[in-house]
């Protein structure tokens, strides 16, 4: 079986869907559980994957899977996982896995609805499991479409605005991405065994291109490759001024969707990034890190301050989100071994918080129809389990010490801060606000009088708690014990920092 | 010298003797017995015999070409010519006329009490007959009865329905602006002969080393194929068109029409010389920015299709440029271009197929206004119509996307990465109707149902899945058709 | 020099009848001229050697299209603005812009460039022409294919046409 085990992580989504689509018309619950029952598969293989399957001490790729796929142009089906995929391959199973019971009220179109969401699942795992780039390409758009639709039909009164507005971003993005990819696909050509899409390869190819390189209107090769890549990755992280999008989307995606966009769907430009954009122009990479560093910063301070403006509770979450993604970029920007560790480490546990923050906006939503945070208040009269649990949350999110959220943060700006302390300072700024417009929001929604209206609300059911508990858990593993995923990373990371190092040495020097 | 026909002439025959003989045995047993409803089981079987006898051919797709010997086939002394990748083209458009007719069977076959069903079948063997021998031609004589013999009967079949004067004002003015464009078409074969005294596609290049006169024909010989292919500026009648014709003959039209001219202006495209691959890049933009242009604004469905069929047709161009710009690739140009035809093909005929069913259940208009939400009313057939739109505008997972690649792969490895880049962008720009699509199908409140109870379509209901499996089992798998 | 004399013969026999069918106040006789034009052409081929060129000149314009021209002048009432004057000196004009560019365009080699000596030599031939044109139409290695498979749109188009006229018939019987 671990031969095709990452083939059946991909695919047994996709079966599901299938399936879910053959259930007779107004078996919804038969959809619910069909749906479940696949995402749990998908996540049960990737937890036996995690703990059990994946070897901590070897480099390189594991489980590879590597055949012909499309011979004309050397485009392969090549999955495989190593330290920087594999905690996202699991966040993605987990992430779907409990978006799928908190879909559980959808109760429109539901077939089409979990049909979607588990295609969608196809799309992410393939991003993180694929090494060909074409093959990557193709899951990448293929995840773009379950998303349009997703908040597109089951979104709210602006959901057409947001979904179109998502759409074409992402799409510019996708396309600058295939622009790049050609490019790269051709200039592979002019070495070693012909044009290939093998990121690997290509990644191995990366010095020889940069040292005989030409230039495109005045522009060295790499630098504009490195742009289309950075802009197309950057769209979904999403990095400032690409970031409009966002907060649209989150907004008018059923909770669900929110979960499973900023837990996962934001950590795919990071992986980008992280595996194609860097390493394939290394010499781009590395002149522009101090403009990515700028812009981490800027992302950083911009959503704090933006945040603290907001009256919707899911718009705060959002512009947190766009603060949070900053700190990835401030810690690879600087490209030490402590920021990029932080950096990945950021993507996995923002995605915890960010989806457990959603979550409990997604409560006070289905029982008060609204998300104006200076409506609310003294809800934790009548809520206490939700409080509890909102407050892990929301200390993860802020990065309360013990919780993931700080490990991840510090060590982006430990690492951040051999390189550039200034915009470290500047950062901490950021953190402060984080800090202000979470607990305020707290704050706002749980203390002081409870309005009358109010008073019928129940304590939050079981099914969200099942669905919360487990990110609450990892907010708080993962705070205490930062080894059960840094120690997965540590070789991967410690190759790829050693591989570009000396670009960054060459523009110091 | 007269001698018997060879196996590669009747190897390119015999697809046309089964559809000739079709209509043969349609009419003749019409004539005896009336009454009786044997047209489309004969039509069926003629297509599918026609499909039989193409298989040997196509069957050998996806093999490198210089390594069997005989291929392309050449017949009748060069009057026809086809490769295996043709060969697969051509089993589209067997396909296109099937599908067609299928999806008249619980429509077109019932108007004015059946007594048109006659001319109906014969006419959708006629069809694809032409668009055999044109994707197939390599001699003036073949290109034109080719394209006559395809236009013909699709004059007719698109004014069907005759009490609608949407569709017979469709058929009237596909008729005079085919007539215009077969003169064209003709008097450059004339003006070509008479400069370069030949009839085979060496007149080209012969033309293009001639004088004035020969340089002339050769202008109305393009002149004529970019009409049928629907290139600007010779696009403006596909909108009416296809919007006034009956929907299953649009599937035809879009599918087949487009892949035979598109073939044929292939074979008969100048090798790379004077002309240079600035005019077909130019040509191509131009096809393609209009055609958005003009299908942003557009509240029909189906003519928001036929425009995108427009902007395919002038992707299709960029093909031609590459081969201009790098005369040794030919052979990867046309299988680029052989799939795209294959991919665009199905993606149409799953595309049009759908719209037909949504339509039948909003009364017969494919208006956005009419078919607002019927997606989600009708899972399946909107399901298939927004695939087969994913397909159109190129999302990866679909064989629209890779057919659109290869052609954009062929334009970037050829050296023109700046028009490359330009497609890419007029190709982005199409999503903004695309989209329209989609939003209209599934974002929107459904309209009040309107209009008679849609007859339940089964045979229609259940052949639709053939393209809509093609268009996903093409865009994952390409490998056996990638190198038609 | 007989040649050439039945040649003026005919070219102006076409020509005269040509101004005549254009010129003639009734429509009839216009046809009845253009039977001149048509046969002045036919003799054209004729001495060119084309006797077969001739012979389908003969039946299908003056068999078919004349007669076919006749018909639709009987069925139809007649148009007077058809024969305003200023348009058959326009009709002339570009009929006399497009010779003379023809002209000039073999004068100055254009139709040099083209080796006319690939066609087939049809004025020298002894023999008549129609033996090799039907042999070659029925010969794989020339026109088989094109001369069978124009039948299939020949059919096609009766079948079109039958399609179309019976319209007319059918909305005359539900009206009735």
């Amino acid at each position: 079986m671990s031969d095709y085990l990452l083939t059946l992580i991909t695919f047994l989504p996709l079966v599901g869907s299938v399936a879910v689509l053959l259930l007779p018309k107004g078996a919804d619950n038969a959809v619910r559980w069909t749906a479940a029952v696949f995402t749990g598969a998908a996540l049960a293989l990737s937890t036996w994957l995690y703990f059990v399957g994946f070897d901590d001490g070897a480099t390189g790729m594991q489980f590879v899977e590597q055949r012909s796929w499309i011979p004309a142009f050397n485009i392969e089906y090549f999955l495989g996982v190593d330290g920087i995929s594999l905690p996202l391959i699991w966040l993605s199973a987990l992430i779907h896995f409990v978006a799928v019971f908190a879909s559980w009220g959808i109760r429109k179109s539901v077939k089409g609805y979990f049909a979607l969401l588990l295609l969608l699942e196809v799309g992410v795992n393939g991003v993180f499991c694929a090494l060909d780039f074409f093959l990557f390409y193709v899951f990448w758009e293929i995840m773009l479409l379950p998303m349009y639709f997703l908040i597109g039909i089951w979104g709210g009164p602006r959901r057409e605005y947001a979904a179109i507005k998502f759409f074409l971003y992402t799409l510019a993005g996708s396309v600058l991405m295939l622009v790049a990819m050609v490019a790269l696909y051709l200039m592979s050509g002019n070495y070693g065994d012909g044009a290939t899409f093998n990121i690997l390869t290509m990644h191995e190819l990366a010095g020889q291109w940069v040292a005989d390189q030409g230039t495109f209107l005045g522009m060295r090769f790499t630098t504009w490759i490195f742009w289309f890549l950075f802009v197309g990755f950057a769209v979904k992280i999403p990095v400032f001024p690409f970031h409009t999008w966002l907060p649209d989307a989150h907004v008018e995606a059923p909770t669900p969707i929110s979960v499973i966009l900023a837990g996962i769907l934001l950590k795919l430009g990071s992986y980008g990034m992280l595996r194609i954009n860097f390493p394939l122009a290394p010499d781009a990479f590395a002149q522009a890190a101090d403009f990515l560093a700028i812009l981490g910063t800027i992302n950083i301070v911009y959503g704090a301050y933006v945040a603290m403006g907001q009256t919707d509770f899911k718009r705060v979450v959002a512009y947190s989100s766009v603060s949070h993604m900053g700190y990835f970029l401030l810690g690879s920007a600087a490209w030490t071994i402590e920021g990029i560790n932080g950096a990945s480490l950021q993507l996995f546990t923002h995605g915890t918080s960010s989806a457990m923050l959603f979550l409990i906006v997604g409560v006070v939503y289905d029982r008060a129809h609204h998300r104006n945070l200076n409506d609310f208040g003294g809800l934790a009269q009548r809520m206490p389990f939700y409080l509890g649990l909102s407050t892990i949350g929301i200390f993860a999110g802020l990065g309360l010490p013990g919780m993931s959220g700080f490990i991840s943060e510090a060590l982006t700006l430990l690492g951040a801060y051999q390189v550039y302390p200034v915009l470290v300072i500047i950062s901490t700024l950021g953190i402060l606000m984080t800090a202000a417009f979470l607990l305020y929001a707290l704050q706002r929604v749980f203390l002081g009088p409870l309005p009358e209206k109010y008073s019928g609300f129940q304590d939050i059911n079981g099914r969200e708690a099942f669905c919360m508990i487990p990110f609450a858990a990892l907010c708080i593993l993962v705070g205490v014990l930062p080894s059960l995923v840094l120690d997965k990373m540590a070789l991967a990371i410690e190759a790829l920092q050693n591989d570009l190092a000396p670009f960054f040495q060459a523009v110091a020097g | 010298m007269p001698g018997p026909l060879t196996p590669s002439d009747w190897l390119l025959a015999a697809p046309l003797l089964w559809l000739a003989g079709g209509v043969v045995a349609i009419l003749v047993l019409d004539a005896f017995r009336p009454a009786a409803r044997h047209e489309a089981g004969l039509a069926f079987l003629a297509l599918l015999g026609a499909a039989w006898s193409l298989w040997p051919l196509a069957e050998a797709a996806g093999e490198p070409l210089e390594g069997i010997p005989g291929l392309p086939v050449r017949a009748f002394s060069g009057m026809l010519e086809a490769s295996p990748g043709n060969a697969v083209v051509g089993l589209l458009c067997l396909g296109a006329a099937a599908l067609a007719g299928i999806l008249s069977l619980r429509s077109l076959c019932r108007l004015e009490s059946g007594r048109h069903r006659t001319a109906l079948w014969t006419l959708l063997l006629v069809a694809p007959a032409g668009m055999l021998v044109t994707l197939a031609s390599s001699h003036f004589a073949t290109l034109f009865l080719g394209i006559e013999t395809l236009s013909l009967p699709l004059y007719v079949l698109s004014a069907l329905r005759r009490t609608e004067e949407g569709s017979v004002e469709a058929g009237l003015k596909y008729f005079l602006l085919g007539a215009f464009a077969s003169g064209f078409l003709v008097f450059g074969m004339a003006l070509l002969y008479a400069g370069t005294g030949r009839m085979d596609p060496g007149a080209v290049t012969a033309a293009l080393e001639g004088g004035a006169l020969a340089r002339a024909g050769l202008g109305f010989l393009y002149a004529g194929l970019l009409f049928k292919l629907a290139i600007a500026p010779f696009h403006l009648w596909v909108a009416d068109v296809y919007q006034g014709a009956p929907t299953p003959i649009t599937a035809l039209m879009a599918a087949g029409t487009k892949a035979a001219a598109a073939l044929a202006l292939l074979h008969w495209a100048p090798p790379a010389g004077p002309l240079g691959s600035g005019a077909w890049a130019l040509l191509a933009c131009a096809t393609l920015a209009l055609a958005n242009l003009t299908a942003l604004n557009q509240e029909n469905l189906k003519r928001i299709l036929a425009l995108s069929g427009v902007a395919h047709a002038g992707l299709l161009l960029f093909a031609l440029a590459a081969l201009q710009a790098a005369p040794g690739s030919g052979a990867s140009v046309e299988a680029a271009v052989n799939f795209y035809l294959v991919a665009y093909g199905v993606s149409a005929l799953a595309a049009f197929g759908a719209l037909e069913l949504l339509e039948r259940r909003a009364g017969g208009h494919a208006e956005a206004s009419a078919l607002r939400g019927l997606g989600r009313r009708f899972p399946v057939a909107g399901g298939i119509l927004a695939l087969a739109v994913l397909s159109l505008a190129g999302i990866p997972g679909t064989a629209g996307f890779l057919g659109k690649y290869f052609v954009f792969a062929e334009l970037v490895r050829s050296g023109e990465v700046g028009v490359a880049l330009l497609g890419i962008l007029l190709t982005l720009w199409s999503f903004a109707y695309y989209l329209r699509i989609l939003v209209v199908l599934y974002m929107k409140d459904a309209a009040p149902a309107g209009g008679p109870p849609a007859v339940q379509d089964t045979p229609a209901a259940v052949a639709l899945w053939v393209p809509a499996v093609l268009v996903v089992l093409l865009g994952v798998w390409p490998a056996p058709a990638h190198l038609l | 020099m007989a040649s050439l004399l039945a040649f003026l013969l005919f070219a102006g026999l076409a020509v005269v009848c040509a101004l005549v069918a254009l010129f003639h106040r009734s429509v009839v006789h216009s046809a009845f001229a253009l039977l001149g034009t048509l046969l002045g052409v036919a003799d054209l081929f004729l001495q060119l050697g084309a006797d077969y060129l001739a012979m389908t000149q003969v039946l299908i314009y003056v068999g078919g299209i004349l007669v076919l021209i006749l018909f639709g002048l009987m069925l139809t009432p007649p148009d007077r603005r058809e024969l305003r004057p200023a348009r058959i000196f326009l009709g002339l004009a570009v009929t006399g812009a497009g010779a003379l560019l023809f002209l000039t365009r073999m004068d100055s080699g254009a139709w040099k460039a083209a080796p006319l000596q690939e066609l087939p030599d049809l004025a020298n031939q002894a023999s008549p022409t129609a033996e090799p044109i039907g042999l070659a139409f029925l010969e794989r290695d020339s026109w088989l294919l094109a001369f069978e498979f124009a039948s299939v749109i020949l059919l096609a188009a009766l079948v079109g046409a039958v399609f179309i006229a019976r319209r007319r018939f059918r909305v005359d019987d539900e009206g009735a």
